[in-house]
C-alpha cells in the first residue's frame, strides 16, 4: 500500500473521480472481511474563497491515494464430538474453515492429534473437503486434500475420517487438531491475489521491512489456534474435534430355578429325575452405553436335560412336562421378557411374548438340545424405539426363558 | 483617427471588463493539499511508548487512517469565506469525533454533499420511512467553514479519522 501524492488540478480531479467510480463497482459489497485488497482508497478536498468579496473558482486540493492491504485470517471451528467404538472405521468429525481475509484464498490442510491429554490416537486419518454435491460426508464425492479459491467471508465444510483402534474402551478420547493454512498465489497487478482454480495456491510470505510502494502489503491476523505451535499470525488455524468411546457395554447371565421335582413337588424340590429347573438368560447392555445389535446366542443343553415343551407351570401335586399346565400354551416352550415394552415378535409386541419349541426358524428354536436365539426379522423387530432388528439399547435388556427336566 | 482611437479604447475596456483583475486571483492562489496518515506505536531508547504518524503502511480493513488538508495563501491578499470539503473517501467510515479544524465551523452531510448540517441535525430515513440521526459511520462529506479571514502567508489546518471498512 502506497500512497501517491498528487498536485492540484482539475484535469487530476476529473481522473480521479473517474478512479473511484471505477473502484466503487469493484468494491460495493461491505463485506464482514472488508475492502478488497488492492482497492485504491483516495482523499481530496475542495476549497471555495472569496477574495474582496468576490468569490474565487473551486480550488481542488491534491489528492492523497493508497492501497488496501492483504489481511491474512481464516477461522477453524469443531463440530460436536462423535461417539466411536472400538475398531470402528472411515469415522468422521466435521469442521469448518471460515476466509476471514479480504481476498479469495486457497487453504491447506493438515491434521495433528496432540501427544498428550488423551486416551489413544485414532489411525489412518485424512481430511477432506466437502464438494457441495450431497450434504455430509461422502468418500466417493468429498475428496479434495485442500479448499480451493474459497471467497472472502465464505466457510467450507472439512471432514477429518479416521479409523479407530479395537483397543480402545468405553470413555477414552482422542482429539484431533485440524489445521488450515492460508495458501495463495499473489501476483496480480499491485500484487494483488490472483486466482488458480483446481491448483493449491503457493505459500504466502509476511511483508516485512520496508514497505514496497505501490505494492499490497500482506499481513497476517490470525489468532492462535488448539494445536501445538499454532500461535497467532502464522497464516493459520486450528481447532479441536474429539472422538470418545461410547460401545455398548453388554453382559450375559444365565440362572437356574429349581421348580418341582415329582417327589416333593413344590416343597423344597430336589434335583432329582424329573426335576423341572426354570433357566433365565438374561443380556444387558449398560446404561451409559451405546446401542447394540444383537444377532444370536446359542445355549445347548446338557445330555442330561430335556428341553419342557410346554413350560409348564407346577402345581402342588404336578411336576411334569407332558402333563402340567403350559404358562402360555402347548407347545409353546420358550418365553422372551423386554425390560421395555417392544416389538418382540411379528405377533406380540409388549415385555412378554413366547414362542414355539419346534425348530421352526419362528426366532427361538430347538435343534436336537442346541436352543438358539436368533435376532432378526422374528426376534425383536425393528420399531418407533429401535431403528434396527435385534437392537438392544443402553440400559435395555431382554431375557430367554424355558425349562428343563432332568432325564 | 479619433474614432479609430475611441473605438479602440472601448474594445480594450471591454475586454478589461470581462477580467475584474482587482478581484481575481489565479488559480491556485491558496495552495491545498491532503495526506494521508496512520499512526503506529514507537517504542524509544527510553522505552516509552509514543504514537508516530507514518504513510498509511499495513493499511488493511479496520486500519485507523487521519486525513489532514493544510490550506496556505499565497496571495498578497486576504483569502475570506473560506470553506473546505471532503468527502468521506471510498471504502472507509468517518470516526466519530475525530474532524478537527482551529477557528472552524465543522458541518456534516449523510446525503452526499447535497446539504450539510451539525450531527444533530443530520437525518437518513431508515426503509420503513422513519427519520432518525444519521451515524457517523454514514456521513458523507465534511464541512470547514473557516471563521475569519486568512492573511497573506498563513495557513491553516483540517483533518479527521476515517476507518477502512
Amino acid at each position: 500500500m502506497k500512497y501517491i501524492n498528487k498536485t492540484s488540478g482539475s484535469i487530476r480531479l476529473a481522473a480521479l473521480l473517474a478512479g473511484t467510480a471505477l473502484l466503487g463497482l469493484v468494491s460495493q459489497s461491505a463485506l464482514a472481511a472488508g475492502t478488497a485488497s488492492g482497492t485504491s482508497i483516495t482523499n481530496s478536498a475542495t476549497l471555495t474563497y472569496s477574495v474582496l468579496a468576490v468569490v474565487q473558482p473551486t480550488i481542488t486540493g491534491s489528492s492523497t491515494a493508497f492501497l488496501v492491504d492483504e489481511k491474512i485470517n481464516l477461522t477453524v471451528a469443531a463440530a460436536a464430538t462423535t461417539n466411536v467404538v472400538p475398531n470402528d472405521t472411515a469415522k468422521v468429525l466435521t469442521y469448518t474453515v471460515t476466509n476471514n481475509a479480504n481476498s479469495p484464498l486457497d487453504f491447506t490442510l493438515s491434521i495433528l492429534q496432540p501427544a498428550a491429554g488423551d486416551q489413544f490416537d485414532a489411525t489412518a486419518c485424512n481430511a477432506y473437503v466437502e464438494s457441495g454435491v450431497t450434504p455430509g460426508y461422502q468418500a466417493l464425492q468429498d475428496t479434495a486434500l485442500f479448499i480451493d479459491e474459497l471467497a472472502a467471508d465464505a466457510t467450507k465444510t472439512v471432514y477429518v475420517v479416521c479409523n479407530i483402534p479395537n483397543t480402545v474402551v468405553n470413555g477414552n478420547v482422542a482429539n484431533i487438531d485440524l489445521l488450515a493454512t492460508a495458501a495463495g498465489t499473489f501476483t496480480g497487478p499491485n500484487g494483488i491475489y490472483v486466482a488458480t482454480p483446481g491448483v493449491q495456491g503457493a505459500v504466502i510470505t509476511e511483508t516485512v521491512g520496508a514497505d514496497t510502494p505501490g505494492i499490497v502489503d500482506i499481513v497476517f491476523i490470525d489468532p492462535a489456534g488448539t494445536a501445538a505451535g499454532d500461535v497467532i499470525h502464522d497464516k493459520t488455524h486450528s481447532n479441536r474435534g474429539s472422538y470418545s468411546v461410547v460401545s455398548s457395554v453388554l453382559t450375559i447371565t444365565k440362572t437356574a430355578t429349581l421348580l418341582c421335582d415329582p417327589v416333593h413337588f413344590l416343597v423344597n424340590p430336589k434335583n432329582i429325575p424329573g426335576a423341572i429347573t426354570q433357566w433365565t438368560i438374561t443380556i444387558s447392555n449398560a446404561a451409559a452405553g451405546a446401542n447394540a445389535t444383537l444377532t444370536s446366542i446359542t445355549d445347548t443343553l446338557g445330555a442330561t436335560l430335556a428341553h419342557d415343551a410346554n413350560l409348564v407351570v407346577p402345581a402342588a401335586a404336578a411336576c411334569d412336562s407332558a402333563t402340567g399346565t403350559p404358562e402360555s400354551g402347548v407347545g409353546k416352550g420358550f418365553k422372551v421378557t423386554s425390560s421395555v415394552s417392544r416389538a418382540i415378535s411379528p405377533t406380540c409386541t409388549g415385555t412378554v411374548c413366547y414362542f414355539t419349541s419346534a425348530n421352526d426358524g419362528d426366532g427361538l428354536d430347538n435343534n436336537l438340545g442346541a436352543i438358539t436365539a436368533t435376532f432378526g426379522a422374528n426376534l425383536l423387530l425393528i420399531d418407533a424405539g429401535h431403528g434396527a432388528t435385534g437392537m438392544l439399547k443402553g440400559g435395555e435388556s431382554i431375557s430367554i426363558i424355558f425349562n428343563t427336566t432332568l432325564q | 483617427m479619433r474614432i479609430l482611437n475611441l473605438l479602440l479604447t472601448s474594445a480594450l475596456l471591454a475586454l478589461l471588463g470581462c477580467i475584474p483583475l482587482s478581484a481575481h486571483a489565479a488559480e491556485g492562489a491558496i495552495k491545498v493539499t491532503s495526506i494521508a496518515q496512520v499512526e503506529v506505536e514507537v517504542v524509544g531508547k527510553d522505552g516509552k511508548k509514543t504514537l508516530k504518524r507514518t504513510p498509511p503502511e499495513k493499511a488493511v480493513p479496520g486500519t485507523e487512517v487521519i486525513y489532514t488538508t493544510t490550506f496556505e495563501n499565497t496571495i498578497n491578499k486576504a483569502a475570506e469565506n473560506i470553506s473546505i470539503n471532503n468527502p468521506i473517501p471510498n471504502d472507509s467510515e468517518y470516526k466519530a469525533g475525530s474532524a478537527f479544524g482551529k477557528n472552524c465551523e465543522i458541518l456534516f452531510s449523510a446525503d452526499g454533499g447535497k446539504t450539510f448540517g451539525h450531527a444533530e441535525e443530520l437525518k437518513i430515513k431508515n426503509a420503513d420511512g422513519k427519520e432518525r440521526v444519521a451515524l457517523p459511520k454514514e456521513y458523507t462529506h465534511i464541512q470547514w467553514n473557516y471563521k475569519t479571514k486568512l492573511a497573506p502567508g498563513k495557513s491553516g489546518e483540517v483533518g479527521f479519522r476515517a476507518a477502512i471498512k
